[in-house]
């Protein structure tokens, strides 16, 4: 399915499925913005418990102490048969499981823990916890760094390349779920004033706790010989992760939030495009990060024939960037913005490779990007404007959803998907309408179907209602209530709506999936089928151990050559 | 046991949801319950008292001529299904006016209300509702910038049984005074709510949890294999 080529409607901007899936980790992104908080604040990580056994089964606790709270996060390890290790939510046991947790660990909740958390979703937590997470290991380089590093060896940059990590999470939950502390309540309680913050930490935590568990076994293996890794490899493992459907319905249902994150991304562009000349050395060090990118693509693997065509088709553009840059004389740079270099992505390169290039260019821009980071969060909350007609209504849609107008639902095609909730385990699904069961149970995702339905009702009804005020309209209408919500809340978020039929039967997943991992700093996209992937998480950046505010700041598409 | 807010939202999302509510209208009930259940109002026990009249049978609509008087006879129909319509309707009356009195006859559960009240006093300055409980006590609860006061008066106007009278104002004046605050809702003890989790009646929860099962699509093979995406090389 990868394979097909999705019929895209580039005429509106930013959010179609196409750009959205074409996108890359920023400065914005949060995995960026809370490690270079942990810089700022000096955070300091204490491994207060490592109590695993020879072959790495029991727990472990780290302590982050922050300015005004301790966090800790409590990991267990255990053996599973090989046969019972999936990526899928559908698992019911993993290598490890975490818990993070707001103030150190008593004995008491740590017993409650070790009964709940290796259970996920079965298990219950408490709004003293801010994540939940699990992790299996990458069997082949898991094994391979253990051999090596009990004998002594290291292991090559290669072998970890072709990998990029030691252990893979298959979901990472916060926000309330299952028993979990509520956003609203961490944002105003705790450090994570940010969406995904604690989320993101507690990646980074289980990134170090990784590393250790890898030593521990090699030193338990071999205890007169082993080694642990050299730090000039072990920066570019990352944490590995596993996504699938669950990420495009939160785009869906989070409209304000996701224009909230692509708005800070165009406010930082934005104030870059007004400054009037180049400065030599940015546009140095830009020039050095495109060749980075390059070699980024050069070097990463994906088993997608999708995804290998779309790095090297990035992988080949960036040299018409490159070579654009070259053409311009240092002298030259007094009268040369960089909203030209924009424009001349814009005009000459793929989507993928324009991305590249734009956050790169942010990457040049701490001063603007960074406050702007810090700055993601946004209420969930929509509003009816009951006061307005249902003739500013109908204005809206012409003027806003012309992509869902201009849909035909009447085709086959355009309704083919159905997104769903399985009863197993609650996994996200997407169906075949018109092949399977189960499309009366769909979720209410198909907004271009429903606003196209609601516009035409519209269309079709008296002057006299379209003179009605909406609060009139839906006393008679109830059942167009949340579409009408919907438009009239996103007036001002432009960026709130996907502008694609994600019900058509071209529809890509993968894209959405994409755009919201970029979001959160994910690397190293290898998709496994249209609706699920693989990513890294903090591939190239520093351990807490060596953290400073140099290499906090350099690691975005880090490669093999970056530890030199 | 504890549960977040998320869940009892989620939960109660669903279980509308699978009971008929359309999109948007599944979300406000939703909202009303979870709201209640947080603030200690027994959200989910209404709910499940309610699910006789609301299963399969929503009913959101309401005639705008019956509203050209200053009351509506809601006739035993839940404000689960017609509240938020309702709300939004008094909001654009109240318009330019100063204020705008209302009363619902014939209301069940005017507890319902009060969610719908905290969520508006983010564009309507001041409201009041009074009402008898089942005691025939009269309650009265104020909303005044996302403050809630809820408690006793007496000595004021005759309420009639099933019957609630609201009051919207862009003003706050002093309409009533409280013999006794029983609760004072704030964001701080929303906070300290949240920060204590929900624990909802088993039962309850049980009965609201199968409900909400309603809208997950049966297990298959093909869904399993297909639905997700397949392709699973978890141990490379």
């Amino acid at each position: 399915m990868l394979e097909k080529s999705p019929t895209i409607n580039k005429s509106f901007g930013y959010m179609t499925l196409e750009r959205m899936g074409s996108r890359y980790p920023s400065r914005l992104s949060f995995s960026r913005s809370m490690l270079r908080r942990m810089k700022q604040e000096r955070w300091v990580v204490d491994r207060v418990k490592f109590d695993l056994d020879k072959v790495g089964y029991g727990t472990a606790i780290y302590e982050i102490n922050t300015p005004n709270q301790i966090y800790s996060v409590v990991c267990f390890s255990q053996f599973i048969p090989d046969e019972e290790r999936s990526d899928r939510v559908i698992a019911e046991k993993w290598d490890t499981t975490y818990a993070m947790h707001i103030g150190k660990i008593s004995a008491k909740d740590l017993d409650r823990l070790k009964k709940n958390t290796p259970l996920q979703e079965a298990g219950r937590n408490s709004p003293s916890e801010l994540v939940l997470s699990r992790g299996n290991k990458s069997v082949r380089l898991f094994k391979k760094i253990v051999n090596c590093l009990s004998i002594g060896q290291q292991p090559t940059i290669e072998e970890i390349n072709d990998v990029g990590y030691l252990l893979r999470t298959t979901a990472v939950y916060g926000s309330g779920k299952f028993g979990l502390s509520d956003f609203d309540r961490t944002r105003s309680a705790t450090h994570f004033d940010q969406p995904f913050r604690a989320e993101m930490l507690a990646v980074y935590i289980i990134r170090e706790f990784s590393i250790h568990l890898v030593e521990h076994i090699a030193y338990h293996q071999n205890p007169s010989q082993a080694v642990k890794l050299d730090a000039s490899i072990k920066r570019h493992i990352g944490i590995g992760n596993s996504t699938g459907l669950g990420m495009a319905p939160f785009i869906i249902k989070h409209p304000k939030l996701i224009h909230k994150w692509m708005s800070q991304f165009d406010k930082a562009l934005n104030e870059i495009t007004k400054i009037k000349h180049i400065d030599e050395r940015k546009f140095n060090k830009l020039s050095s990060l495109l060749k980075k990118s390059k070699s980024y693509l050069d070097e990463v693997l994906t088993t997608s024939d999708y995804q290998k065509t779309k790095n090297k088709k990035s992988f080949y553009e960036l040299d018409k960037i490159i070579d654009y840059c070259k053409s311009i004389k240092t002298s030259d740079l007094k009268d040369t913005r960089w909203n030209d270099l924009i424009k001349f992505s814009e005009a000459n390169l793929s989507f993928d490779a324009q991305e590249i290039v734009k956050v790169q260019i942010i990457e040049l821009f701490p001063e603007i990007a960074d406050p702007l980071a810090e700055n993601m969060s946004e209420s969930d909350d929509l509003f009816i404007d009951p006061s307005a007609t249902v003739n500013q209504l109908i204005n809206i849609i012409e003027n806003q959803y012309q992509w869902s107008i201009d849909t035909n639902f009447q085709d086959k095609n355009n309704t083919y998907l159905f997104w769903y909730v399985s009863e197993e385990k609650l996994e996200p699904r997407l169906g075949e309408r018109y092949n399977e069961q189960g499309a009366e149970l769909e979720q209410h995702l198909g907004i271009g179907k429903m606003v196209s339905e609601l516009y035409h009702f519209l269309k079709e009804n008296s002057a006299e209602t379209k003179n009605l005020t909406i609060a009139k309209f839906l006393l008679i209408h109830p059942e167009y209530r949340g579409i009408i919500r919907r438009i009239q809340t996103l007036t001002n978020y432009p960026f709130g709506e996907v502008s694609d039929n994600i019900l058509a039967k071209n529809t890509l997943p993968l894209n959405m999936l994409r755009f919201k991992l970029s979001f959160f700093g994910a690397s190293r996209y290898d998709p496994k089928s249209d609706r699920w992937l693989r990513v890294s998480f903090f591939a190239g950046a520093p351990f807490y151990e060596e953290l400073n505010s140099q290499n906090v700041e350099d690691w975005g598409f880090a490669t093999m050559n970056s530890y030199q | 046991m504890s549960f977040s807010y998320y869940e009892v939202y989620t939960t109660s999302l669903r279980a509308f949801s699978s009971m008929g509510f359309p999109y948007g209208a599944d979300e406000d009930a939703a909202y009303i319950i979870a709201w209640l259940e947080l603030n200690k109002f027994n959200g989910l026990n209404s709910l499940v008292n309610s699910i006789e009249v609301v299963d399969n049978k929503y009913d959101g609509k309401i005639n705008p001529n019956a509203l050209n008087n200053s009351s509506l006879d809601l006739n035993y129909s839940s404000l689960l299904m017609k509240g938020t319509g309702l709300i939004d309707f008094y909001q654009s009356e109240l318009g330019d006016k100063k204020d705008l009195h209302v009363t619902l006859n014939n209301c069940p559960n005017p507890e319902y209300l009060l969610p719908l009240l905290y969520r508006s006093s983010k564009k309507i300055y001041y409201s009041n509702a009074i009402w008898l409980d089942t005691n025939n006590q009269i309650q009265f609860c104020e909303v005044i910038k996302n403050i809630m006061k809820i408690g006793k008066v007496s000595n004021q106007e005759l309420v009639d049984k099933k019957q609630v009278r609201i009051f919207f104002s862009h003003e706050h004046k002093i309409q009533k005074k409280f013999d006794s605050v029983t609760c004072t809702i704030t964001s701080k003890t929303i906070q300290d709510n949240l920060a204590n989790g929900i624990s909802p009646n088993e039962n309850n929860w049980k009965i609201i949890s199968k409900l909400a099962d309603r809208t997950l699509v049966p297990e298959s093979e093909e869904s399993r294999i297909k639905g997700a995406g397949g392709s699973d090389d978890a141990n490379d």
